[in-house]
């Protein structure tokens, strides 16, 4: 309520109609529609009470809350990306198209966020201290709060019950103590009070959680309790008394491998068919570093007809297979200690035919 | 066929909730009555519930004391039943705020009972799949290194990567829809804080509501800030859901490489949305004696629009099959395969089964759209499609690489399905604790809606007729 007043005076009325009905002969007592509020339990259309429309901004505030997301936007893609150069592959610094779906994200979470916080200032929120209020006007009833002066109140009383309000009540001295009341916690509990301090220390604690960097908080974790080995470190543990001696790319800096399977016939047909799903692709059907993908890479796959693959020992060429070599690699998940050894039988031996692959 | 006035009008009332008009009060006392009256079962239930939460949460720190290692993760599928969790919840989420938003802007009328469910719908389970990419972290504490912050290195994220527009996104739409919620949420506050007996819920319901009076200025505000919403939420879901398909569609993984992927993953979302609602609308039904509020029309109206979404998934689903089946490229004919007749088809046929074939054959007709046991029962199944469907895409399809020594297999271990188990305990954990905080119905808007819409009487009959 803008301007000088005395007095707050609230009617009740059982519907929209007789609310309306009661406006006019409010202006007729000299009360400026300023001074008048209709309070509704339910968004009633406006028309019926041939009010002025409520003044509200909230479109031009999203649009101005869209503007600060976009800026937000190209900062995080434009600014960010020149503050901190990241090279990536051979792409742009700045990323291109990206760039339009983060700032379409950025853009609509600052419309929505100023839309958000604009529309509880403007509606006057928080604001627990309620003048006067009546609980009948969350059920049906509509309400009239009029400011009125001390010269206007018995008339406009007056015309508020004539026009079937019911309820009527009024409160003398609206103003500043009422208010300075509730900040002074007059009406906050107890629990409100705990609930707060509560809620200041876990948001301390969780800033300290993430201010690792400034406080050097200690985390658990294990990498001071494990034991620390160094890539293909040995020598060699040996096994517990109780272990299931298994097969396995066993392959320790300084001692031999497992024991190679003989390059029996089986061994070879087993190891043909490993080829087609493991080494085709690139080195070609007949081994000659030829295969469909071979172009991609460079140097090319291994030619196993070449000079270098038939003079290696089978244990250099399975702990290739095992652990993969330059751009070739490691095939250890996908094979055990066994088909290994059958694909080293095949590479060794003489290679499949030119029809072992569609 | 002659029925007196009377007759009809009782009929009218039966049916529409908008022409069964009571006094305020008695409203109120239907809303609220839930938020006061405890049943037997409350209690149980809670503690079941946040068993299964606890169950969640002692899994995820073991997880983090014995890292990702005791999972079914390996190299090839490095992705699994986490991110597949992360995706359904987020469709979930998505669908929920959206069709709250859709049905406002076009002023479907049977929409009244069912916004706030939906909206709620959109902020647990939003939460609950954001959590999971941080299940999915093996050090969960560093994750805020994804996030944009000024920090004295100077590094910022990679905003080339589609992990961090899918962060963006996900935090969008969870800020996005809980202000939402939120907005809508005031004016029942207010009611709740006006009705309720004395005590924390009247207290909490009063700093919910931030002094809301219902001045004819407010009110004004509230429905241009909910028009200017409903809009926004339009505009930012899709964009959030094709987003999560980026994470997939900008790899060059054979099956995931698809342009049609961002619509048919919004399609998915917005049917499982669906068909989530239905399954609270018709719990809260039963458990709260809501009776009242959701009836046979609202069910009726869900499951129109279910059957329509059920075709809309149909369609882009067969839009992402018959294009890699018909060019027989190698790699996208062996993903198909695999899920087809390999190690996915038990999965595969029950999607099928689930999200075409049952909605198909049930949802045309009336007398099951209406029947809640019925709806129950495949919105249920539904959901297990679309979790099926997001498992499938995930974890089988990302076995099958480019080159076949690079492919793998993939089976949930403990940790992911009590993980599983403990999200979906979460979502309904949070519905059934928030059912006993605030009104579980937008008032205002069936007030407004039984204000505006009345019988009338032309020639013999009563006729529903809309005041504008």
């Amino acid at each position: 309520m803008r301007g000088f007043h005395d007095y707050l005076l609230l009617g009740l009325f059982s519907g929209a109609a007789p609310a309306a009905e009661a406006i006019p002969a409010l202006r007729r007592l000299g009360i400026p529609d300023g001074r008048i509020k209709v309070l509704m339990p339910y968004p009633h259309p406006l028309r019926s009470f041939a009010r002025p429309r409520p003044r509200e901004r909230l479109t031009l505030i999203t649009a101005i809350g869209a503007a600060v997301g976009f800026l937000i936007g190209v900062f995080l893609m434009v600014g960010t990306t020149n503050l901190y150069p990241l090279d990536v592959g051979g792409q742009p610094l700045v990323p291109g198209p990206p760039s339009i779906v983060m700032i379409y994200e950025y853009t609509l979470l600052g419309a929505l966020s100023f839309l958000f916080f604009g529309f509880l200032l403007n509606i006057r929120t928080p604001a627990y201290w309620r003048p006067v209020y009546d609980r009948r006007l969350t059920e049906d009833a509509f309400g009239l709060l009029v400011a009125v002066t001390s010269r206007q109140l018995a008339p406009a009383e007056a015309a508020l019950r004539a026009n079937g309000g019911f309820g009527v009540r009024r409160l003398d001295e609206a103003g500043f103590f009422h208010r300075l009341r509730w900040w002074l916690g007059g009406q906050v509990s107890t629990g409100m009070w705990v609930g707060l301090v509560a809620g200041a220390v876990l948001g301390i604690a969780v800033l300290c959680a993430f201010a690792y960097s400034a406080l050097q908080w200690i985390y658990p974790d294990q990498m001071v309790t494990q034991q620390s080995v160094g890539h293909q470190e040995g020598p060699r543990l040996t096994a517990p008394t109780a272990a299931v001696p298994i097969q396995g790319p066993v392959l320790i800096a300084g001692q031999p491998a497992t024991e190679p399977l003989p390059a029996s016939a089986a061994s070879r047909e087993r190891g043909a068919i490993l080829f087609r799903t493991h080494c085709y692709l690139c080195h070609g059907n007949e081994g000659q570093g030829n295969g469909p993908l071979a172009g991609y890479y460079a140097p090319p796959p291994a030619n196993f007809r070449g000079p270098v693959v038939p003079s290696l020992p089978p244990s250099e060429v399975f702990r290739v297979i095992t652990l993969g070599r330059g751009v070739m690699p490691s095939l250890a998940e996908g094979l055990t200690a066994g088909e290994t050894w059958d694909l080293v039988t095949l590479v060794k031996g003489p290679l499949p035919s030119p029809t072992a692959v569609p | 066929m002659e029925e007196s006035l009377e007759e009809q009008a009782a009929l009218e009332r039966e049916r529409h909730l908008l022409v069964d008009d009571r006094p305020g009060r008695e409203l109120n006392a239907i809303a609220l009555a839930p938020l006061v009256h405890v049943g037997r079962a409350f209690w149980p239930v809670v503690a079941f519930l946040g068993f299964l939460v606890l169950v969640w949460w002692v899994t995820w720190g073991f997880q983090m004391w014995w890292n990702v290692g005791i999972t079914g993760m390996n190299r090839v599928v490095m992705w699994t039943l986490y991110i597949a969790n992360y995706v359904y919840l987020i469709g979930i989420a998505e669908a929920g705020t959206f069709i709250a938003a859709a049905l406002r802007l076009l002023d479907v009328d049977w929409r009244r009972p069912i916004t706030r469910i939906a909206e709620l719908l959109t902020v647990f389970s939003i939460f609950c799949s954001a959590l999971f990419p941080l299940v999915h972290l093996g050090r969960t504490w560093k994750f805020y290194w994804l996030l944009p912050y000024p920090n004295e290195r100077q590094i910022w994220p990679n905003f080339h990567s589609a992990l961090i527009w899918d962060l963006t996104a996900t935090l969008s739409y969870l800020i996005t829809s809980t202000m939402f919620f939120y907005v809508d949420l005031i004016p029942d506050a207010a009611l709740a804080r006006d009705h309720l007996p004395a005590g924390w819920r009247r207290r909490l319901n009063g700093w919910l509501a931030l002094g809301w009076r219902g001045t004819e200025r407010q009110w004004a505000l509230l429905r241009k800030a909910q028009l200017i919403f409903s809009i926004g939420i339009l505009a930012i879901m899709p964009s959030v859901h094709t987003i999560v398909s980026y994470d997939f569609a900008m790899t060059i993984q054979p099956g995931w490489h698809s342009t049609v992927f961002g619509p048919y993953f919004v399609a998915g979302a917005i049917y499982s949305g669906v068909a989530a609602i239905i399954i609270a609308a018709i719990m809260f039904r039963r458990t709260m004696h809501w009776g009242y509020f959701i009836r046979a029309e609202h069910l009726n109206g869900l499951g129109i629009f279910l059957l329509l979404t059920s075709l809309v998934w149909d369609y882009f689903f067969f839009q992402d099959f018959i294009v890699p089946w018909y060019g027989q490229i190698p790699a996208e004919k062996e993903v198909l395969l695999t899920m087809m007749a390999g190690r996915g088809q038990l999965a595969f046929w029950l999607m099928i089964a689930a999200n075409a074939i049952v909605p198909f054959f049930t949802l045309w007709w009336r007398k099951v759209r209406t029947s809640p046991p019925a709806m129950l029962a495949i919105a249920l199944f539904i959901q297990l499609g679309l979790l099926l469907e997001r498992y499938i895409i995930v974890t089988v399809n990302l076995g099958v690489r480019h080159l076949p020594f690079d492919w793998g297999a993939y089976s949930p271990r403990a940790s992911e399905l009590l993980m599983t188990l403990g999200a979906v305990a979460f979502v309904v954990l949070g519905f059934v604790v928030f059912s006993k905080l605030v009104p579980f119905v937008v008032l205002y808007e069936i007030k407004e809606g039984q204000c505006l819409v009345q019988l009338k009487r032309i020639g013999k009959g009563l006729i529903r007729t809309k005041i504008e």
